[in-house]
């Protein structure tokens, strides 16, 4: 799931887009995002 | 024709049960009364809460709540359960209206038929151990021992965490949160490892030690503490949702419980909409155009209510509860 949500975002939004954004809040928080995953339980 | 009677007045009463449930809202206005609920998490390992004692955290979001909808405080009463699962009880069969303080789960969500708000805290499982060890990362706990709650989530986790990140250790398993405190505080163990909250509060408890221990900078997993109510009240839902909202975007603009009022005169588009200048968060609610501030007048922002419940008694700092512009979680929604 994380990669799936990493290449998601710089295919239609970051580098590998038009767009060009930089993962920025809407990175994982464990590197300084927002973020995070619910519990699975 | 009494039997008609009877078959609408059957009728009428059912249709009456379902909207009292599914209105939370406006059955808390008609009563001009809210049952809320805190957990305080009993020291005892229950199988069930992982977290440490947030319930005066948990009380002063109920008192948010209640500020929002009645102007103040005085009609809300507030209930102490001992673990989560008495509170969500409390919640399915309509003693209280919301419970603070729940670890949401698309499972708890179906079984008890409630909807979750937004995280009033982010715990974490961490790592507490003595400065004298000298351990100041994960990697420093190679070949330790490590004390954790036998068959508790963070001890799996540990496991997970520990065998993925290629560091052998040796564990001590406690069947009872007093003895592994014990444990910890006496240097028994080279760490304990449990959820942060939890471990904060133990350490409060170690006293005259207290000040020699820290937490490890690592955190496993990142487990949301929220506010639940009954699923059906969209209106309630939202008014859950941006009343802990309210709280923290008054801390983004530095709105203090002692500086709300004279805030009333600031010109800044996000202070007058979170203030009442903006009628437009007001009106879908049903709430008064200064509902948040009335809010914030009773409990402070979401810093002030964090430092008196939960940062000032349990040593802790904002860590993930900082907002997001400070390298925190904490986000507020617009006011708009």
């Amino acid at each position: 799931m994380i990669t799936a949500n990493n290449q998601l975002f710089e295919r239609d939004l970051g580098l590998d887009s038009p767009m060009k954004l930089p993962r920025g809040p809407t990175i994982l928080w464990t590197r300084g995002g927002l973020m995070y995953a619910l519990p699975m339980r | 024709m009494p039997r008609i009677f009877l078959i609408l007045l059957v009728g009428a009463l059912f249709v009456h049960a379902s909207a009292v449930h599914a209105q939370t809202l406006e059955s808390i206005r008609a009563a001009h009364h809210m049952e809320c609920g805190t957990v305080a998490s009993a020291d005892d390992w229950n199988g069930e809460d992982v977290h440490g004692n947030l319930s005066a955290l948990g009380a002063e979001v109920c008192r948010a709540v209640a500020v929002a909808i009645f102007g103040d405080a005085d009609n809300l009463k507030i209930q102490v359960f001992p673990a989560e699962p008495e509170a969500l009880n409390a919640l399915k069969t309509g003693t209280i209206q919301l419970a603070i303080g729940i670890s949401p789960s698309a499972s708890t969500a179906t079984h008890f038929g409630i909807a979750f708000g937004p995280p009033v805290f982010y715990d974490s499982q961490r790592f507490l151990v003595s400065k004298r060890s000298g351990i100041t990362e994960l990697a420093g706990l190679r070949d330790k021992l490590i004390c954790a709650l036998d068959m508790s989530p963070p001890e799996r986790t540990l496991r997970d965490e520990m065998t993925a990140r290629g560091i052998p250790y040796a564990l001590q398993a406690h069947s009872e949160q007093g003895e592994m405190d014990a444990a910890v505080a006496v240097r028994r163990c080279a760490a304990g490892t449990a959820m942060e909250s939890r471990l904060a509060q133990s350490r409060a408890n170690f006293h005259a030690v207290t000040s020699d221990f820290v937490f490890l900078p690592e955190r496993f997993g990142l487990d949301p503490v929220v506010p639940a109510y009954r699923y059906g009240d969209q209106k309630f839902g939202l008014l859950i949702e941006w009343t802990v909202s309210a709280l923290i975007e008054a801390e983004a603009l530095g709105i203090t419980k002692d500086n709300v009022a004279a805030a009333a005169i600031r010109e800044d588009m996000r202070a007058e909409q979170l203030l009442g200048h903006d009628f437009a968060t007001a009106q879908a609610m049903g709430l008064a155009h200064n509902w948040a501030a009335k809010v914030i007048a009773a409990t402070g922002n979401y810093g002030e209510i964090f430092q008196r419940t939960t940062g000032g008694p349990y040593h802790l700092d904002r860590g993930l509860n900082a907002l997001w512009t400070q390298g925190g979680l904490m986000c507020p929604l617009p006011m708009r």
